[in-house]
């Protein structure tokens, strides 16, 4: 199996196929970069490229192109703190408070550097995981898919401390959002009040984009300030390398986790930085300062999501799950280049599946080293006053929501979730938990369905069920154990600051 | 006055990046009427590519595949557009998307042809406003699949249209597999008639896909079959029946080559019967599983005589929308003859190219396209379904599963 691995890598490291890889890299880059598109439009766009492609070098084409769409959307996160996709949202909970602290450097170059180090342990990690992974996958039933979501829900508490009964009105709320659309189970659609837009649910990125983006663009531009309320920048790369440095173990322990939860088709990979953010906040030593700008809550998320894309492409690979839209496509694309996917991906065809891992791993070093070079101009950003910088975010971010389905609704949610967000901010409710019941909505509906469907009540003794209920019973008895008497007296309900 | 100059300079350059990020969204958003796709503007330059590209599929054919006769057919188009009801990456535009460069070589006058998405629309609303607004010129061609047709036969209200008034070019073939795992200790499929064990099927929703699997279970009296309902897709159905979730189970050809029949030679799962596939009005075995009998032939095996009854008229019914024809291209009706003339005639050039038999299975699957009149013929297959039928089946997807058509 070793030799096997470093065969995979000589494979990789020849000049035609590195430059496919890194062709990949730059155009996810570029595709990234435009708002709205998005790494699954790169993927989309080469697709009819890649027929007759030779196999390896359309491999680490499409490996290249996946793994930045993962990478760039921490910027938003904590420039702006708004949740970029589906991978960057807990970063934005300690990652903003640090832009406004004049550290924003230092959040993006620790973020990045947590990424890099994140995606190789992941990467390696997944050399073991694989051959757990099929076993483990078959072991979990829907029930126990269902306490997974479970889990994830229940950082909707953990998120909420001093504020629990208005994050978990929050929370609930996000819930009843997300049923608005397509029924998991039943071909119906609900809370659709007769307009075309909502058959098919609220769109993510708009929700996220106005709960989270358009409250802080307001509040900016009341205040007349920069994103960073210090004028000094106070920031470096150097001090983020420190810190990711400082925090190795948590690194290692959350890239583990991130690798593991990534193998767990369902509940996708939109709530694992969440789970993570969650477990390290409760699990570190002086977490008082999580929300406010810990350094730790951004090393925490950003390596779990960078070693998570290496778990979510095992159900790719061995069941031909897609656990993404981008996974679909990958899927496809590994489709076009004759790679037949299933159990034989660890079998006989193992050498194709570290080829693919290997090229996963350097395609995230390529990826986190050159948005580790942006991030000194995108630093920058922090200090031009809002006048200036927000009507071009505005613009921008107008035209992302826009992008979703090319409607005006698409705006039209925008204000309204931008209104809703504003009001939760100034009434101090987070609004972390709403972004977390509407993601798991769906999920958590469908799997408690058909467990009670195939099971009647006797799910809730199926030993999986009952363990991983016990870890959500500590993961939230520990936090309340430790400090919390500090952190209700000092929480002012809203987690982001908000000093008004 | 220092940090103001400093910040003076970056609002400058911020300026002007603005600018020019905004110019680019322009020209990249605002290509043409409808700028429903993106892709669009790159595909073009791409496919320009695409046919030269080296160890592409393309470079054995010449331009002179072209039909000579009516090489300005498409003269005055921009482009044509294959429309996608469905996001990236799933089947009908990965489909789509390898036929594109094709039809484009071998259309007359090498038109550009792209393929158009509407992701997160539903489908009934892309096909209904295809339906309504496409041009007759040939320019927009419609991929339809069992989430399109089935709405039209069913006569839901929010569909607004029907099949029989458009045109179908060509069409891909689908087959499926029932099988079980060996863990249930079936050895013939014939038990399954009338069998009171319990049998638990993991699938997504009563109307589409899964459709003729639960007639299936109509059909042979299954008393105690019981569909769960609500996975996310076949993956997750397979999963669980892997992991014992579900203990029957079906899969369409390509995956159950791929996926199931290497692993029946192994012993871990038992194949029961195929679909089978339409020829000539009867139903006859999959030419993919000669081996493997089809429903009509277990039933009959197993009680005697030729199945019957609703239940079963029902899925015949089903068949040909779900597999034999599972999706179809069409352009819209008043499209001209000699227009449709060339893209049936297109594909069958498509379907003899050298290249694209070799790259098709993995994409198309194992059948051949459906081309000129066996598609048409296909589609009559698919409209035959009679009122009656239709509300049989209404009426048991309500009584069963409780959903509204």
């Amino acid at each position: 199996m070793f030799e096997a691995a470093v065969d995979a890598l000589g494979v990789l490291l020849q000049f035609e196929t590195l430059l496919w890889l890194l062709a990949g890299v730059v155009i996810g880059v570029t595709v990234g970069f435009l708002p709205g598109l998005g790494g699954s439009v790169g993927l989309a766009i080469l697709l009819p490229f890649i027929f007759g492609m030779d196999p390896v070098n359309g491999l680490v084409l499409l490996m290249g192109i996946t793994a930045i769409s993962n990478t760039a959307d921490t910027f938003p996160s904590v420039m702006m703190g708004v949740p970029g996709s589906a991978s960057s949202q807990a970063t934005i909970m300690d990652g903003y408070p640090m832009a406004k602290r004049g550290e924003a450097t230092t959040a993006l170059s620790a973020a990045f550097i947590a990424s890099m180090v994140g995606g190789i342990i992941g990467g390696v990690a997944l050399l073991g995981t694989i051959f757990i992974a099929r076993p483990l996958v078959l072991a979990l039933g829907t029930p126990e898919l269902f306490m997974f979501t479970l889990i994830g829900l229940s950082m909707v508490g953990i998120l909420s401390k001093g504020a629990a009964t208005a994050g978990l009105a929050a929370g609930f709320f996000g819930l009843l959002i997300g049923t608005i659309g397509p029924a998991p189970r039943v071909p119906i659609t609900r809370y659709d009040f007769g307009i075309d837009y909502l058959i098919l649910g609220i769109p993510l990125p708009v929700l996220a984009i106005g709960l989270f983006a358009i409250p802080e663009v307001l509040d900016l531009l009341a205040r007349r300030q920069a994103i960073s309320e210090v004028a000094e920048q106070r920031g470096s790369r150097m001090a983020g390398l420190k810190a990711v440095w400082r925090n190795k173990m948590l690194v290692l322990r959350m890239s583990i986790i991130g690798n593991v939860l990534g193998i767990i088709p369902g509940i996708g990979g939109n709530v694992i930085d969440w789970i993570t953010y969650g477990i390290a906040r409760q699990t570190c030593k002086n977490n008082e300062n999580f929300g406010k700008g810990d350094v730790r809550g951004v090393i925490a998320p950003e390596a779990a999501n960078n070693s998570k894309e290496g778990g979510v492409l095992l159900p790719t690979l061995l069941f031909g799950i897609p656990g993404s839209g981008s996974m679909a496509l990958l899927l496809g694309g590994f489709l076009i280049l004759g790679i037949q996917v299933g159990p034989d991906m660890v079998g006989r065809n193992l050498d194709t599946t570290l080829l693919i891992i290997w090229a996963l791993v350097l395609a995230n070093i390529v990826a986190t080293s050159i948005s580790l070079g942006m991030t000194g101009p995108i630093g920058k950003l922090a200090t031009i006053p809002a006048a200036r910088l927000m009507p071009f975010l505005i613009v921008v971010m107008t035209l992302a929501s826009y992008q979703s389905r090319r409607s005006w609704g698409d705006v039209a949610t925008l204000l309204a979730f931008g209104a809703l967000g504003w009001a939760m901010k100034q009434i101090g409710m987070p609004r972390a938990p709403l972004l977390i019941g509407f993601v798991l909505a769906t999920p958590a509906e469908r799997f408690l369905g058909i467990s009670m469907a195939r099971y009647g009540y006797e799910w809730l003794l199926r030993p999986g069920v009952v363990v991983l209920g016990l870890l959500i019973v500590v993961l939230i008895a520990w936090g309340t154990r430790k400090g919390s008497s500090r952190l209700a007296a000092s929480a002012d309900a809203s987690f982001y600051e908000a000093e008004r | 006055m220092r940090a103001r100059t400093t910040r003076t300079r970056l609002g400058r350059k911020l300026r002007i990046g603005a600018i020019a990020s905004i110019l680019l969204l322009a020209v990249a958003c605002g290509d043409g009427e409808d700028a429903q796709d993106d892709t669009t503007a790159d595909a073009d330059a791409g496919d320009a590519d695409a046919d030269a590209d080296a160890g592409d599929a393309d470079a054995d054919a010449g331009d002179g595949d072209a039909t000579a006769a009516g090489d300005d057919l498409f003269a005055d188009l921009d482009e044509i557009s294959i429309v996608v009801p469905g996001s990236v990456g799933g089947g009908s535009d990965t489909q789509s998307r390898l036929l594109a460069p094709l039809l484009s070589q071998y259309l007359p006058g090498n038109p550009t042809v792209t393929v158009e998405n509407a992701p997160d629309v539903p489908t009934i609303t892309v096909v209904n406003d295809w339906h309504s607004n496409a041009p007759t010129d040939g320019s927009s061609v419609l991929i339809s699949s069992t989430s399109s047709v089935f709405p039209a036969l069913f006569g839901q209200e929010e569909a607004n249209y029907t099949l029989d008034s458009w045109i179908p070019l060509a069409g891909v073939t689908q087959g499926a597999v029932a099988y079980t795992t060996a863990d249930t200790g079936i050895t013939d499929p014939t038990e399954l008639y009338q069998s009171d064990e319990e049998w638990i099927y993991a699938g997504q929703t009563a109307l589409g896909g899964d459709t003729p699997m639960l007639l299936a279970f109509e059909i042979f009296e299954m008393s105690n079959a019981q569909a769960i309902l609500g996975y996310d897709g076949r993956g997750p159905s397979r999963i669980a029946l892997e992991s014992g979730e579900s203990n029957i189970n079906y899969d369409t050809s390509a995956s159950y080559l791929e996926h199931v029949e290497p692993r029946v030679a192994e012993g871990e799962f038992v194949p029961l019967f195929s679909f089978g596939q339409y020829s000539g009005g009867e139903l006859v075995r999959d030419p993919l599983f000669p081996d493997l009998p089809h429903i009509g032939e277990v039933y009959e095996a197993a009680a005697g005589q030729a199945p019957s009854g609703p239940a079963w008229v029902g899925m015949e019914a089903m068949l040909p929308a779900r597999l034999g024809l599972n999706k179809i291209f069409w352009v819209p009706e008043g499209t001209s003859d000699e227009i449709v003339e060339a893209f049936r005639q297109a594909f069958v050039e498509i379907n003899e190219d050298e290249g694209f038999v070799a790259e098709k299975e993995d994409v198309i699957g194992p059948y051949a396209l459906a081309l000129g009149d066996d598609v048409v013929a296909g589609v009559e297959n698919v409209l035959r379904v009679s009122e009656d039928d239709i509300q049989w089946l209404k009426g048991w997807l309500k009584d069963k599963y409780d959903v509204d058509v």
